[in-house]
């Protein structure tokens, strides 16, 4: 493992955690500190293809200073601290705008979440959002051995069970669905009274919360032997760990005290935020395109395809419609696999 | 038309253009050609949403709309104009055609290259390439090369199953001697000559107990050698993995694989897209245009 993306993603996780409740607008002075020191401790990784991308998320991160860029960026360093080295043969122009497009998504995504809990919007919905989406990332990591209680690393000619980790892994993906979808279910009949409910399943996310920490570092304790075997398990590691941070996040919101204030401002900020976001993303398409046709001779290959998509949704955000949150979790969706297929 | 340019219906367009471009999703494009033609609907759908729009608003909605218009007519002129495919050439020999792919990958036979091109060397990820007038270029995964109207690029080195070059260590009384032996090129040892007749890259027996190989990468490389002295042919097998073993009592000689050079062809994506500058020029405009925009989002 890479000592110092890995520092990278603790400092950014660090100032994520310092962002939220996010009360004032502004960022806390410490939040941008800690984001800056991060994306400065990237610079020397900067010979690793891999760290491109996640040096530019994590300087978005310092720049928008809000929870979910800061998450993306602990993620995106962690994934690169744990990459197999590969040298940069030239610098990737469009992953990189691709990452600084996501840190201006997310962090619009942010701010019109704060917006929408100023207007009314409940605070269980995004922990709802986090635990569904922290269930997903277990779901899906490894081929879905999670779902038989089990999680191995692979590599061409080996599989390697990491004793109890399924265990683990298991028993938070099911404590947090069930949290989660008690949480939806008293949101969703709110004419009916189920008070309980909520309290009970807020109560079952806290111990989810607790137990994907717990399944985090004993992944990557139980894996730490296998050196040579982790890059192919990085992916499914870094989603459970954004996962994580983002159910930890929302879980400050729902527990927390209720957020005030008008939510004008805080649309007007997010607006801004989605246009930065929607040019970079228009730009990191025009780059990939280039890009292919400079090294690859033609434009139409996967990845101008997959940073034309991701430009199309963000040409989509900039639309003034209803499902505006909706519609910037698929741009970040896009943008994702615009960096994790390039 | 008043519904088309409603922020709604082009936000379900664009989405839907999204989710129809996008590599990583089933239905994406280019799947079929009734794929094909219902995304090239949406396209000018979603560009006549931004024209019309353009009609009654500023100067943001006018550069969007020129944009979505170079954009989609690129896109259509290369559809049709644009010729796309694979390259396979083997290191020495010359190639002036091209196996022409169509926009859903099928082979649509093979169209001139307009010049002729022989591949002088590979290794590692990159190729050589002599041109007609003299000059040689070198295509590496980050650079591709024009070559007349064609630009030629993302070289994939592929063993093709065949030695280039075997290296085989004769030993008798006398000492170790090399010789090394091609198709069709025999080596001369004294009165002996060593000749290739077969090559075995993954070297493994059937159940017939008969000589294949189970692929063409070099894994276990075995070769069947004709040696010949005066009127009388002996067939040797050496296999690299055994090199004590293969003793010819009648000649007072051992033979041993010692190397192999395995022979290896190049692909190389081969593109003609003239419209590209269009599309270069119509995504600059797009950028401009999102920069420009004033509207709420």
């Amino acid at each position: 493992m890479n000592p110092l993306p890995a520092t990278a993603a603790l400092l950014a996780l660090a100032a994520a955690f310092a962002a939220v409740p996010r009360r004032a607008m502004a960022p806390a002075p410490v939040v941008r500190v800690l984001a800056v020191l991060a994306a400065l401790v990237m610079v020397p990784t900067l010979e690793e293809a891999a760290a491109w991308p996640a040096a530019a998320l994590v300087t978005g991160a310092a720049v928008f200073a809000t929870p979910l860029p800061c998450l993306f960026g602990a993620a995106a360093a962690a994934l690169s601290a744990l990459a197999a080295p590969v040298p940069v043969s030239h610098v990737p122009f469009a992953p990189i705008l691709a990452a600084l497009s996501l840190a201006a998504i997310t962090a619009s995504l942010d701010t019109e979440t704060g917006a929408r809990l100023r207007s009314g919007l409940d605070s269980g919905w995004p922990s709802v959002i986090a635990g569904l989406g922290l269930c997903l990332a277990l779901a899906l990591s490894g081929d879905g051995q999670v779902l038989g209680w089990r999680v191995a690393l692979r590599s061409s000619d080996q599989l390697v069970t990491l004793p109890g980790a399924g265990l683990v892994a298991g028993l938070t993906l099911l404590v947090t669905l069930a949290g989660s979808l008690g949480l939806a279910a008293h949101l969703l009949t709110r004419a009916v009274p189920s008070g309980p409910v909520r309290r009970f399943a807020a109560r079952l996310l806290v111990l989810g919360g607790g137990l994907a920490i717990l399944s985090v570092g004993y992944w990557l304790y139980r894996g730490a032997p296998f050196a040579e075997m982790l890059p192919a398990a990085a992916p499914g590691w870094a989603a459970v760990l954004l996962g994580t941070g983002a159910l930890l996040a929302s879980l400050a919101i729902l527990i927390g005290d209720p957020v005030s204030g008008e939510p004008q401002p805080w649309l007007g900020r997010a607006t801004l935020e989605a246009r930065i976001g929607a040019g970079l993303a228009v730009a990191a398409a025009a780059a990939a395109g280039v890009e292919s046709w400079l090294r690859a001779a033609t434009y139409a290959t996967p990845a101008t395809a997959a940073a034309a998509s991701a430009a199309l949704l963000a040409l989509a955000v900039l639309e003034p419609t209803r499902w505006s949150l909706v519609k910037k979790g698929l741009l970040v969706v896009a943008l994702v696999f615009v960096l994790t297929g390039a | 038309m008043k519904l088309l340019t409603h922020p709604g219906v082009v936000a379900v367009l664009a989405s839907m253009l999204a989710a129809a471009v996008h590599p990583g999703l089933p239905f994406g494009f280019p799947a079929s050609e009734a794929g094909t033609i219902a995304v090239a609907a949406v396209a000018l759908l979603l560009a006549l949403a931004y024209v019309a729009r353009a009609l009654h608003a500023g100067l943001a909605e006018g550069v969007q709309a020129l944009a979505a218009v170079a954009l989609v007519a690129g896109l259509a002129f290369d559809g049709a104009r644009a010729h796309r495919g694979l390259l396979t050439v083997e290191i020495g020999r010359a190639k002036n055609t091209f196996e022409e792919e169509g926009a859903d990958g099928r082979a649509l036979g093979l169209r001139p290259l307009g010049s002729q091109v022989q591949l002088v060397r590979a290794s590692g990820a990159q190729a050589s390439l002599a041109l007609p007038d003299g000059r040689e270029v070198t295509v590496t995964p980050s650079r591709a090369v024009r070559v007349g109207s064609f630009r030629l690029g993302d070289p994939r080195l592929h063993p093709s199953g065949a030695a280039a070059s075997v290296t085989v260590n004769v030993t008798d009384d006398a000492g170790a001697h090399t010789v090394e032996l091609s198709d069709g090129h025999p080596g001369r040892l004294g009165d002996v000559e060593v000749e290739l007749e077969r090559y075995f890259p993954d070297f493994a027996l059937d159940e017939r107990q008969q000589p294949f190989s189970r692929s063409v990468h070099s894994r276990n490389p075995a070769a069947l050698l004709r040696v010949r002295r005066g009127e009388r042919t002996f067939r040797v097998f050496v296999i690299r993995s055994m090199p004590g073993l293969h003793q010819v009592a009648e000649l007072g000689k051992s033979f041993a694989l010692t190397a192999v050079e395995p022979e290896v062809s190049v692909h190389l994506r081969v593109a003609q897209e003239p419209f590209a500058p269009i599309l270069v020029a119509g995504a600059l405009a797009l950028l401009a245009a999102v920069g420009l925009r004033r509207s709420p989002a």
